[in-house]
């Protein structure tokens, strides 16, 4: 066996360039393999952690009524006791906030629009959200000045307002009256979701408790918990995390509802196999093609040794040695192929983990998903693994077939060919 | 013409063989009717004119192929009806082939090359096949050019090795298509002197194919074979095949 | 002998190697040729939507409301939709690629219900313009009749039942008229409509534009007037014509936009265009390896034969031709088995259309679900031309190699 191993890896090396280009094609389709996943990958954790940061948090702790009646962002519906819900969270070593959603009408005096608007703690909302870090003008909102808000960028254009301006907000109550009042801009936020920088707008609780003529105080009406958890390695882990966590605080708070990111962000995930499954189709096509260069490689190979296969039979090596001899120098293409196709993608994806791609350029094309700001790739050992092990197996495979008529040849015939 | 010695005494014994092909819509008789005894030891030469059936001949002798009628008795074994398997491993220990030209693998060294049937057999350590490998190699004078490869050497040196090669493992004949038949005279000559020597050495029983004068004028043994039929078979000190 | 010739027997030696080439060229060229289709398809698909849905080819407002247009107001709408709409219809140069212009109310609008009050949007069109754009009297659930009189209304299936409503029953609705004031109408639901797209159904109802004006207080006035044209490319050529003439009419002042200058739509369009020209050189790369493969694997196969055919004199030049001209056969059958298998994808799943439901959905992306791929004449012509040309290309050094081989070196040779 270590002869005819011997035989086929100098065999290999010594076609040079044929070698090299089969496996140039491979490189070519398991790097790509990798990279397309790896930017996947990257790509949904980007979305996830944007919505994770400015939208959704990790977690989010609400009553069982107030989802089922989510579409009409209820009033009545809100959390008995966020106090204790808070107290649970921290009990867990996770970070909270109250949150007050509710459907209000907001006007520059002139335009109006409705909009879903968040009441927020100014304090404890910055350790769940990100949305302070996103202000791009003015500031956030502060515990010391009352009676502002902070909106979205673009909200904030098609309205003509800036910091300082006076916007009015109009809601229904808990009474089921209507009140309006006046609210000064404190600052525009601008984030990689949508959804913030068109339609967001922020006001402490406090003013929304007033303005709603809700309960005040500490346990005073909010409509979520919203928690945050560390950062996790890969959205897989992320998921999981979640997971954990909100199994842990369900157990502390039976009769709420504690939804995480898996659950809030379903829609998303859910589109996630599909494309994956788009990515490894490429590359079974294009590594499909390259076993029919493969094949040709090989045969290229036994045909310009049709007399040396003569004299190894004439020496008593068994035809099934022969097709080991073949499939060994396909092993070898093969190991050479994937081997380059994963250090190839190893290091495109290095540059994706490390430099990221930038994809504001892209961000319109992509409609309503949160994508926005760089792309930073994914390590996945696993699509490596796989990458490699399909290459190889697949040379293998194609191989043999010019291996099997190698080991058929006639000790005679091949002897006499010219 | 024939030589009816008892099968056990002669190494070889061949006994009425044919070997038919068909090509297109005829067919040719490459071998017809072939009786011939060889005894261990002997330096034998096949002569004829090429289509005579020299190589048929040899491939059968060889146990490359079968024949389509007619006995063979190895060394007391009859061969008949022997699966592709069986005929490989009865190549693989006992007979050994020198060819016209491309005997050597071209990525291997000359020591690889030469360790070679000993490594199909996988009988031995690798320390004792090395031994034996290098024992040859110097027998054939190519000590030192152990490490070279094939495209290194001059005709006559592949020659060389391909002879230690089929001496390595020490069989029961070795058979060499047309060896001389690529080299100039003077380096034929010196491979004739070659397979002479040893088989005085060592009492290998070569048989090998020519149509070269000159090399079968340093043979013992020459069997004419024309159109399948042996038509001669003379030996050397003078006397005609058939008397001791 | 011709090269063809021997090129085409050449061929024929060893067909399964021969086959094996083309078969590499045909999958190559199909699967491009119908991404092709199916990128199209999309682009279309998300064209088509958004313009007989959004905007129309050409969109005409005010240039006020073009500024507040999120806000929809019905303050800065056109005060003469219908005198717009004669002029449009003049437009010289425009000639039979206007196909419609038709004025269309949006407004926010506050409906109000037993269960509650809810904002939503309101559509007001010509019902019988609309049937051939909005197209929501195909989507009224069965029972459930069109905007035939007036005082009706068509809901979205989701927002009826946001609101507890069903057909029959009498839809209040309140917004902020032309004048600043409020107005108040009340619509009775002659049908429900579902589209399928959610967002669509849970936000929206359409109503006559005769109710809406008169809701709004606008007697002639319009949001907006769309312009459909034949094709869509046309566009930005309209627009500038439309524009001029417009102003040249004393109705000047106006926002005419094309299409692609509103919405997110041209940046998707390039994006999915790049991603698709990736594609494309990838799978142009993997066709040329296989033919090179193969070319290379011939000319090593005939070494011998080509030292003989030098031998007996045949110059250089030709030797490297008759290996060209053999892989560029192959490439030819290829690529044209490539462009017509595609084409046939094309044309067979653009008449039944390709369901994408499950890439599509959830990813926010404006587009059907159902996919009718679109055949290209001009990239059809250009994917041929690119089969060949690769194999050429790749062809040429094994066959050059062929030729400036030393015939006998070939000859003693393999």
């Amino acid at each position: 066996m270590g002869t005819l191993w011997k035989i086929a890896l100098r065999n290999t090396i010594r076609h040079g360039r044929r070698t090299l280009i089969t496996a140039v094609v491979m490189m070519v389709g398991i790097g790509v393999f990798i990279f397309f996943n790896s930017m996947i990958a990257g790509l949904d954790r980007m979305a996830v952690d944007n919505m994770t940061d400015y939208t959704l948090s990790s977690l989010k702790i609400r009553t069982p009524a107030y989802v089922d009646d989510i579409e009409a962002a209820p009033l009545d519906k809100g959390l008995p006791h966020p106090q204790a819900v808070l107290a649970a969270a921290a009990a867990q070593g996770f970070a909270a906030t109250p949150r007050l959603r509710f459907v209000a009408t907001l006007s520059n005096y002139t335009d109006a629009i409705p909009v879903l608007a968040d009441a927020v703690d100014p304090v404890a909302d910055t350790k769940v959200f990100k949305l302070s870090a996103a202000v791009r003008a003015g500031s956030w909102l502060e515990a010391a000045r009352p009676h502002t808000v902070v909106v979205g960028a673009e909200l904030a254009h098609e309205l003509g307002v800036g910091p300082g301006d006076t916007l009015l907000i109009s809601a229904q109550t808990v009474n089921d009256t209507t009140n309006a009042d006046e609210y000064t801009v404190a600052g525009l936020v601008s984030v990689p979701t949508p959804e913030v920088n068109q339609g967001g707008l922020f006001i402490s609780l406090e003013d929304a408790r007033e303005l709603l003529g809700a309960a005040t105080g500490p346990d005073g009406l909010a409509t979520e918990v919203d928690v945050a958890l560390p950062r996790a390695s890969s959205l897989d882990a992320a998921l999981a995390r979640g997971d954990a966590a909100a199994a842990r605080l369900h157990t502390a708070l039976p009769d709420l509802r504690v939804d995480p990111i898996r659950q809030l962000a379903s829609g998303y995930l859910a589109v996630r196999n599909s494309k994956s499954r788009s990515a490894f189709l490429i590359v079974v096509i294009v590594l499909l093609i390259s076993a029919v260069g493969i094949v040709n490689t090989i045969l290229m190979s036994v045909y310009s040794r049709v007399r040396e296969i003569g004299v190894l039979r004439a020496y008593g090596m068994t035809p099934r040695a022969i097709l080991r001899l073949f499939t060994l120098e396909g092993l070898a293409l093969g190991i050479v192929g994937s081997l380059l196709g994963v250090a190839f993608g190893a290091l495109v994806n290095f540059f994706m983990v490390t430099h990221g791609m930038d994809m504001s350029a892209y961000a319109k094309g992509f409609g309503n998903l949160p994508v926005g700001g760089k792309l930073y790739g994914e390590w996945d050992v696993g699509i490596m693994v796989t990458g490699f092990v399909f290459g190889v197996v697949l040379s293998v495979l194609a191989a043999r077939i010019p291996a099997r008529r190698a080991a058929r040849l006639e000790p005679t015939s091949a002897l006499r060919f010219q | 013409m024939t030589s009816e010695l008892l099968p056990s005494a002669a190494a070889l014994h061949l006994e009425k063989i044919t070997k038919v092909y068909h090509k297109g819509e005829g067919e040719v008789r490459a071998l017809d009717g072939v009786d011939l005894d060889i005894e261990a030891g002997e330096f034998l030469t096949v002569v004829g004119p090429s289509g005579s059936g020299k190589t048929t001949f040899l491939n059968i002798l060889g146990c490359l192929d079968s024949p389509t009628d007619g006995r063979i008795v190895y060394d007391g074994r009859e061969l008949r009806g022997l699966s592709e398997k069986e005929r490989s491993a009865y190549r693989r220990d006992r007979i050994s082939f020198v060819f016209q030209s491309y005997n050597l693998i071209p990525v291997l060294t000359v020591r690889e090359n030469v360790e070679l049937p000993l490594l199909i057999e996988r009988k031995l350590p690798p320390r004792e096949i090395r031994r034996r490998a290098e024992e040859i190699i110097s027998a054939v004078g190519l000590a030192g050019k152990e490490n070279r490869y094939p495209r290194e050497l001059s005709g006559g040196q592949e020659q060389r090795v391909a002879i230690a090669r089929a001496l390595v493992k020490e069989p029961l004949v070795i058979l060499a298509d047309e060896p001389t038949a690529n080299l100039d005279s003077h380096t034929a000559e010196e491979i004739v002197e070659l397979m002479r020597g040893i088989n005085a050495q060592r009492g290998s029983t070569f048989v090998f194919s020519t149509h070269d004068r000159l090399v079968m004028d340093h043979a013992r043994r020459v069997v004419t074979i024309r159109d399948g039929k042996v038509t001669a078979d003379e030996r050397k000190n003078g006397t005609a095949a058939g008397s001791s | 002998m011709n090269v063809w010739k021997m090129a085409i027997r050449n061929l024929g030696r060893n067909r399964r190697r021969t086959f094996l080439a083309i078969l590499s060229v045909f999958i190559a060229i199909t699967l491009v040729t119908f991404m092709d289709g199916l990128i199209s398809g999309v682009v279309d698909s998300m064209a088509r939507n958004f313009t007989k849905n959004e905007s129309g080819h050409v969109n005409v407002t005010t240039a006020d409301y073009r500024k507040r247009e999120r806000f929809m107001p019905a303050s800065a709408a056109l005060k003469d939709a219908d005198a717009v709409v004669a002029a449009i219809r003049s437009t010289p140069g425009l000639g039979p690629e206007l196909v419609q212009v038709t004025p269309r109310i949006k407004m926010g609008v506050v409906l109000s219900s037993e269960v509650g009050n809810k904002a939503a949007l309101a559509i007001a069109g010509d019902p019988d313009v609309e049937k051939s754009m909005l197209m929501l009297d195909r989507a009224i659930l069965p029972g459930g009749a069109y905007l035939d009189t007036p005082g009706t209304a068509i809901v979205g299936k989701k927002l009826a039942t946001d609101l507890g409503l069903h057909q029959g029953d009498t839809l209040k609705v309140i917004t902020e008229k032309a004048d600043y004031g409020l107005g108040f109408k009340k619509l009775k639901i002659s049908g429900i409509f579902s589209t399928g797209v959610d967002t669509f159904d849970g936000s929206t109802f359409m109503m006559r534009l005769d109710d809406a004006r008169d809701l709004l207080g606008l007697d002639r006035g319009a949001s907006q007037v769309l312009v459909m044209l034949k094709s869509y490319q046309q566009a930005d050529r309209a627009a500038a014509l439309i524009s001029a003439h417009l102003a040249a009419s004393g109705l000047g002042g106006l926002s005419v936009q094309s299409w692609t200058a509103l919405g997110d739509i041209a940046s998707l369009i390039s994006l999915t265009s790049n991603v698709y020209f990736w594609g494309e050189i990838i799978v142009a790369f993997l066709g040329a390896f296989i033919i090179a493969n193969i070319v290379m694997m011939v000319v090593l196969e005939r070494k011998r034969e080509i030292g003989i055919l030098m031998s007996m004199g045949m110059e250089r030049p030709r030797i490297l031709w008759l290996f060209l001209v053999e892989g560029v056969l192959m490439g030819i059958i290829g690529s044209a088995a490539g462009v017509i298998g595609g084409t046939t994808l094309n044309l067979l799943l653009g008449a039944k259309g390709l369901n994408m439901t499950r890439t599509i959905s959830g990813s926010g992306i404006p587009l059907d679900n159902i996919i009718h791929p679109v055949v290209h004449p001009g990239a059809v012509a250009w994917f041929f031309a690119l089969g060949i040309l690769v194999s050429v290309i790749v062809s040429f050094l094994p066959s050059r190699t062929a030729s400036r081989m030393d015939p006998i070196d070939a000859i003693r040779s393999v």
